[in-house]
């Protein structure tokens, strides 16, 4: 195929638009990119998916909604790649484990049903819903474990640390919750759903009312929540096996 | 497929009758329970669909709030976000949840000084409580979560079997950054009345109405057929465009033979029709326009606007169906095989619980989490934290030219002030150093207060050039100016063009070792 001058711009220009932060109405400008890339017209699509290849990046999805572009699973040193820290800032193994459990919470909050995942509908979760959510499931986890309440063994890991910073404390001056607290924690990753124009914060309501965006629903779509999904079913695997180990020695 | 509907085409099927085979008169029969089947599932859904407009009242409701009448007040406020819906761009809508709950708040208004001039209530509720009601039936009508289930579970008489059907009256979607609200398919349909019949049917019947309407001079009628027509133009819009959209999201799931391609006919050939009879009317319409009596005149021009915008509205619709098979194959071509049969997994189910209940082993967990992290991980550009090279190029957009020219020819580390010159004009330097050395000279001082100094009297240069010349001092372990000792802080200065580590500048004298 011979793939002109102006499809490698337009496939530089997609890229721009993958990588810029996405606010504001879309580009009118992104109607023609969507087409040629669609119809891979002079070969826009193969161009722009080269391109963003030798960078480390895979586009996931071109739409009127904007341009989504994901980590490409083979390349490792792109210097466009988000690093592990851009996320979660705090050093230290346990500042990624309140912001994976409060993830986790947070989108079985935002998709409960399945179908919503696959419905461009805006999905409306609430930070209030998210604590709560946590905080009964740490609840029940409890209630069933009730010979050994006071230290927390026999909880799952996950319930123990929200069994430990679950209670509030607010600042004195602005009245927000403190950052260490388990409302501060689900707050922190929120705003990373909104800085990042995956969420919109729609009011102050239920400690913070939150409206998905589509960039979300594309990025768990396409791989995100098979990728999440994976991940946990091979963490259960490998509990069970270290279970099993620990009875294997007791007995 | 053809052959099929003509059958019950009751307008073009005179021949029916006479040709009628009893294997014809059989799959005719099969063919009637299927349609039998589907109109009761339409009518099933629809009365789930209108459900959520009785619970707008609840029954805990307190007076005076509990004498809405909630049919009316739900119809209405559908009917502001249908009207919302932009003929030509039948998708977008350009309401706000907020403009909604405002509308409905006004229709409520209008209810309570009714109830009010009755009688029954003696005074009207504060406007605040009205608003939060206008509210509430705006949830209500997104079926938001905590306004009840948006699922019911149903039977299908025709594979016997349940089914779970999902449903809401309005949809929240976003467009660039905002939040819109629309009705939802199963809104359009319920609300325009087409509950059995093909929408394609619908709308040459309401051509027919009107052309009636107009030959007998009943021209209010004719308007507001008209408006019937025109709604359903919009839900003709949707159907098309709903069609459209789901060939984007996921092409391969949908069969061409099966699915697409008579979806894609039907499509067609309704618009066909609808232009057709749009062109009939609007012909008739100029034709009678000069015997009119000129009372009747403003009227029927009127219904022409409404007329002629819904067959403009028809003929971009035209074209988006005919362009659906080409966006089909183009659709299967870059989706491939990746996305389709893909059975999501439940962000509740098969993530929530299991990570919460079931992982006990700290190191899996932690690996659980990393990957949930990371699966939002936007790619970010890399960000530049080079004064040198932002001074350059915000004060020489140049051409690559002249930019080779200002760059030293030889490899010798530059000194800053070198640098500088090539840069900033003499007086600009003098000024930065003249604040500089005035407010050192006066105590110990930082380049956030030189910068403060300079930056309200727009010496935007000057406060670059003063930047540069302390930031160099401290990178190369030298006093600036050959008696300002500088120190870096942990505080930060901004000024207009560039931003960096802060610096505390203190006199020392002239006397130190490193003075050249």
């Amino acid at each position: 195929m011979n793939i002109t001058v102006d499809a490698i711009d337009m496939a530089a220009e997609i890229i721009k638009f993958g990588l810029s932060s996405r606010k504001g109405q879309p580009s009118r400008r992104l109607l023609p990119l969507m087409a040629a890339y669609l119809a891979n017209t002079d070969g826009t699509r193969t161009a722009a998916k080269t391109m963003a290849q030798r960078f480390g990046l895979s586009i996931t999805s071109v739409t009127e909604d904007g341009v989504v572009l994901s980590k490409d699973p083979e390349h490792d040193d792109s210097i466009f790649m988000s690093k592990r820290d851009d996320i979660v800032k705090d050093p230290g193994p346990e500042a990624r484990l309140i912001r994976g459990i409060c993830n986790a919470a947070i989108l079985a909050c935002a998709y409960q049903r399945q179908q919503a995942l696959y419905s461009e509908s805006v999905q409306t979760i609430t930070s209030d819903e998210v604590y709560e959510l946590l905080v009964e499931a740490a609840a029940k986890m409890n209630l069933e474990q009730i010979d050994v309440p006071t230290s927390l063994r026999g909880l799952t890991e996950a319930a123990k640390i929200v069994e430990r910073i679950k209670a509030d404390s607010f600042s004195e001056k602005a009245g927000n919750p403190r950052k260490q607290t388990l409302r501060g924690q689900i707050n922190t990753a929120l705003k990373y759903f909104t800085d990042h124009g995956l969420m919109l914060k729609d009011s102050e309501d239920a400690g913070g009312t939150y409206k998905t965006l589509p960039e979300l629903r594309v990025r768990l779509q396409t791989q995100g929540a098979q990728d999440i999904a994976d991940a946990v079913l091979s963490a259960i695997k490998a509990s069970s096996s270290d279970e099993a180990m620990k009875e294997a020695m007791n007995g | 497929m053809q052959n099929k509907q003509t059958i019950f085409d009751f307008g073009e099927s005179s021949a029916l009758s006479g040709q009628g085979t009893e294997e014809e008169v059989a799959i005719a029969r099969d063919e009637f329970d299927r349609l039998e089947a589907t109109a009761l599932r339409n009518r099933a859904q629809t009365v789930a669909t209108l459900s959520t407009i009785a619970s707008i009242v609840a029954q805990t409701s307190t007076p005076p709030f509990s004498f809405i009448d909630p049919h009316t007040t739900g119809l209405m406020a559908i009917g502001h976000a249908i009207d919302s819906l932009r003929l030509l761009d039948i998708e977008t809508s350009d309401m706000t949840v907020k403009d909604l709950e405002a509308r409905v708040a006004n229709d409520l208004k209008l209810q309570f000084a009714a109830l009010a001039t009755v009688g029954v209530i003696t005074e009207l509720p504060e406007t605040e409580d009205i608003e939060a009601w206008g509210k509430n039936v705006v949830d209500k009508l997104l079926c938001r979560k905590e306004h009840g289930s948006q699922t019911d579970r149903m039977f299908d008489t025709e594979s016997g079997q349940f089914y779970e059907f999902q449903h809401a009256l309005l949809e929240e979607y976003a467009r660039g950054g905002a939040i819109y609200v629309r009705p939802t398919a199963a809104c359009l349909t319920l609300y325009l009345g087409t509950l059995t019949q093909g929408i394609g049917d619908i709308q040459t019947a309401l051509a027919a109405v009107i052309q009636r309407q107009i030959a007998r001079g009943e021209y209010h009628a004719a308007l507001q057929t008209a408006h019937e027509h025109q709604r359903i133009t919009r839900q003709h819009g949707e159907k098309i465009r709903t069609l459209k959209r789901r060939i984007h999201s996921n092409a391969g799931r949908y069969s061409w033979n099966d699915t697409v391609l008579p979806e894609i006919l039907i499509a067609q050939r309704d618009v066909e029709d609808a232009i057709t009879a749009d062109t009939t009317l609007e012909g008739l319409l100029d034709a009678s326009m000069d015997n009119l009596p000129k009372d009747k005149r403003p009227l029927a021009q009127r219904v022409l606007m409404v007329i002629r915008s819904c067959r403009n509205a028809y003929r971009e619709l035209q074209t988006l169906a005919m362009e659906l098979p080409r966006l089909y194959s183009s659709c299967i071509a870059s989706q491939g095989f990746t996305s389709s049969h893909i059975q999501l997994p439940s962000m509740h189910d098969d993530v929530f619980v299991p990570l919460f209940n079931k992982i006990t082993d700290p190191v899996a967990l932690l690996v659980a989490c990393d990957v949930t992290n990371g699966s939002f991980a936007v790619p970010q550009p890399p960000v530049l934290r080079d004064i040198v090279a932002e001074t350059e190029l915000l004060l020489k957009p140049a051409s690559a030219a002249e930019a080779r020219d200002l760059s030293p020819d030889n490899d010798e580390l530059l000194d800053e002030e070198v640098l500088a010159l090539s840069i900033f004009d003499e007086m600009t330097i003098a000024k930065a150093k003249s604040t500089i050395s005035s407010l050192a000279d006066a105590g110990p001082t930082q380049l956030s207060a030189v910068i403060k100094e300079l930056e309200p009297e727009d010496f935007t240069e000057e406060c670059i050039a003063a930047a540069i010349m302390i930031t160099g001092a401290w990178a190369h372990s030298r006093r600036h100016d050959g008696m300002y000792a500088v120190s870096r802080t942990y505080g930060r200065f901004s000024c207009k063009a560039c931003t960096g580590d802060d610096y505390l500048i203190e006199r020392k004298g002239s006397e130190d070792e490193y003075n050249r």
